[in-house]
């Protein structure tokens, strides 16, 4: 993925205190990115290589945006059409240690594990039958995304969040109806 | 009249409704006159609380599609957004096309100096030519004379 010559030139003009201010950012927002991602794309992997990629923008980028939230949602958005478009998987950046739920953890009794896998899938096809748009949206305002942050993020008119946000809660509503029921 | 007042009049539309559940803080004007209805209108009431049931069900719903965030840490992030990967990717294609065309220039020579090949009775034909028309050029010359 490409880095623009701006944000290049604006990482060597990096305040001081940006480092840490990223850091807490990071710390605050990554699971929250990843998670995010994860439930929109149903690929762990992915969503792991798009919220260190939008980290990474971010830290080239040299400052903070006003909207921050607003921004990685939008950054994130972009990299994921991007990445759908050619079907390419950019390189892991970092070495991953994730600890996976274990399937044969054997405190979880089988059926129980039958029904949250067939919850799970209920759930995924209940997003699968909503537009991208308010997928997504509801996957933002799940996350706390703000009326401004979502609107950001999507490119949208931060008027119309509301009542397309209760139009893409009665849409799952009525999708997870008919599959989880 | 006030503007609360005005809002009782009507029952509370979706943006408001949506506001109220889904942005509470955003606008306080707007939630104290939604409450201030709600009291009063059950039906709008009924609407508001299954809304916030809604809310919280999808919310409950779309965490059972979790896994464990990644242990990537900042300090690693930052250390592969400092590496210009564009500069290295430029370079690495340089190199790439000046040892395609070190092998080109390779393959010419050694396929120019087998006796058998066509290459090699080119060369040798094109080098012949020339001497044969610096030869005839030559003996004209020495007619005229």
């Amino acid at each position: 993925m490409k880095i623009h010559s701006r944000d290049e030139g604006a990482a060597n003009k990096r305040p001081p205190d940006f480092e840490e201010a990223f850091c807490s950012l990071f710390d605050q927002q990554f699971a929250s990115l990843f998670r995010y991602l994860q439930r929109l794309t149903g690929d762990a992997d992915l969503a792991e290589d798009l919220a260190q990629e939008v980290f990474v923008r971010l830290y080239q980028r040299g400052s903070l945006p006003d909207d921050t939230r607003g921004w990685m949602g939008a950054v994130a958005n972009n990299l994921l059409r991007d990445d759908k478009r050619t079907a390419k998987r950019r390189l892991r950046l970092l070495e991953k240690r994730r600890d996976m739920l274990d399937p044969a953890d054997p405190s979880i009794a089988a059926d129980e594990k039958v029904l949250a896998a067939e919850k799970r899938t209920a759930v995924r096809e209940a997003l699968e039958k909503l537009s991208e748009r308010d997928r997504r949206m509801l996957l933002l305002r799940h996350e706390g995304y703000s009326y401004r942050e979502i609107a950001h993020a999507l490119g949208m008119n931060e008027t119309s969040v509301g009542t397309l946000l209760l139009r893409a809660t009665t849409a799952f509503q009525a999708a997870y109806g008919e599959t989880g029921s | 009249m006030s503007a609360a007042e005005q809002g009782n009049l009507g029952h509370i539309s979706d943006a408001e409704a949506a506001t109220v559940v889904y942005a509470p803080g955003l606008d306080p004007e707007l939630e104290a006159r939604v409450l201030s209805h709600v009291a009063s209108c059950a039906d709008c009431g009924r609407r508001l609380e299954a809304l916030r049931i809604a809310d919280r069900s999808i919310g409950e719903l779309l965490s059972s599609l979790d896994v464990p965030a990644p242990g990537t840490s900042a300090a690693a992030l930052m250390r592969t957004a400092r590496t210009p990967r564009r500069q290295i990717f430029v370079t690495s294609r340089r190199h790439a096309a000046a040892a395609v065309i070190a092998f080109m220039v390779v393959a010419a020579a050694a396929a120019a100096a087998i006796p058998a090949s066509p290459l090699h009775r080119f060369v040798v034909r094109a080098l012949s030519g020339e001497k044969g028309a610096a030869a005839a050029i030559r003996s004209r010359g020495s007619a005229v004379t």
